[in-house]
């Protein structure tokens, strides 16, 4: 399996001092290589496309103000995630992106085969599975689920994320890995990621 | 007979239910999916592909935060206090100079509680505080008092942070 972390690529400190001090050109660098990062944490936490918008662009213009008040001794990576998750939640909590039992038995009954995740073409309909199938996890699952499996965070990583334990997390994915196969397994072409 | 036999009997497929239950496993919580069973790590591998795949919508970069007021406002305040300072200092300098009794400005009683002064050629120092100076020459008092917060000027910030300005960023992953 391919690699999975994607925020591998942290901003460096001298680009963070330099947004901290109010540098046009760093802000602009740095939201330019944040921004995907943080929607994409959106979209999986919400598991919609329109909130995640929204929510993305709240969170980097919070992350900008709190940046330089931010705790030093911790990695900016999870500073940053625990900033999103919180706004997600918050999102979530005003009763927006509710998933509904329909659109998960529309996604498991479906037959036909999922499109190659990288085909363009298919953008809608792979953004749209991904949705549904996101929505069919619970929220504790699938907040686990997107920071390990999807983000790539480590399992201690992720506990403290979550503030729960490493067992806690490990138990959470496997329960989300389990209904994604129920989900989706059927729907994969044989082989096609051999 | 087989009466008489039946508790051992049951006390022995007891005994070994007990054993085969204390024997269980639980299945193994594989931390990475590479290691789970391979139709879930598909399922995972699709799920991790397109969510990094999305394509990402346009964004509106955040103007760069201007730092103005956190170096301009406490300068403009020692300004003002180091004026109120040599006023103060001015003014009681001229009223030993008219040969008058200087009085403790912060203990100064206010205007409206002193008696009219005979002679109404000196300066008086009534009060002399950080944020405000109240001197007062015969019928007239002049009161100085520190500026209050002005309106964020257009583009700057409270307390260094930055504005929501925004401009446009094309869409892009």
């Amino acid at each position: 399996m391919s690699s999975p972390p994607s925020g591998a690529g942290s901003p460096t400190p001298e680009l963070l001092r330099a947004v901290e001090a109010g540098a046009p050109e760093a802000v602009d660098a740095w939201f330019r290589a944040e921004h995907p990062e943080v929607y994409r944490l959106c979209f999986g936490f919400l598991a919609h496309a329109a909130d995640a918008e929204d929510v993305a662009q709240e969170a980097m213009l919070h992350l900008l103000q709190k940046l330089a008040g931010r705790d030093a001794a911790r990695s900016y990576r999870a500073w940053r995630t625990t900033l999103v998750l919180n706004r997600c939640r918050d999102r979530l909590r005003r009763g927006a992106s509710r998933s509904t039992a329909e659109e998960g038995a529309a996604l498991a009954s479906s037959e036909r085969v999922l499109p190659d995740p990288h085909d363009v073409a298919e953008h809608a309909e792979i953004e749209r599975t991904l949705a549904l199938a996101l929505r069919s996890l619970p929220e504790r699952e699938r907040e686990a689920f997107v920071l390990r499996d999807l983000d790539g965070l480590a399992t201690e990583e992720v506990a403290r994320a979550l503030e729960i334990g490493e067992s806690s997390v490990r138990s959470l994915v496997t329960l989300a890995r389990r209904r994604l196969r129920e989900l989706l397994g059927a729907r994969l072409a044989p082989g096609a990621d051999a | 007979m087989s009466a008489t036999h039946e508790p051992d009997d049951d006390a022995e497929a007891s005994r070994e239910l007990r054993e085969l239950y204390r024997a269980l496993q639980p299945p193994p919580l594989v931390d990475d999916a590479d290691d789970a069973d391979p139709e879930t790590a598909r399922a995972v591998r699709w799920m991790r592909d397109a969510w990094q795949g999305l394509e990402i919508p346009a964004a509106r970069v955040p103007v760069a935060p201007r730092r103005v007021r956190r170096v301009a406002r406490p300068l403009r305040f020692a300004l003002l206090a180091a004026a109120a300072a040599l006023l103060a200092l001015g003014g009681a300098a001229l009223w030993r100079a008219l040969g008058r009794a200087p009085s403790a400005p912060s203990s100064a009683p206010r205007l409206a509680d002193r008696p009219a002064p005979r002679d109404t050629s000196g300066v008086e120092v009534l009060a002399a505080l950080p944020d405000r100076l109240e001197l007062r020459s015969g019928p007239v008092r002049l009161v100085l008092l520190a500026p209050a917060d002005d309106a964020p000027t257009n583009g700057a910030t409270t307390n260094g942070t930055p504005t929501s300005q925004t401009h446009d960023l094309p869409t892009g992953g």
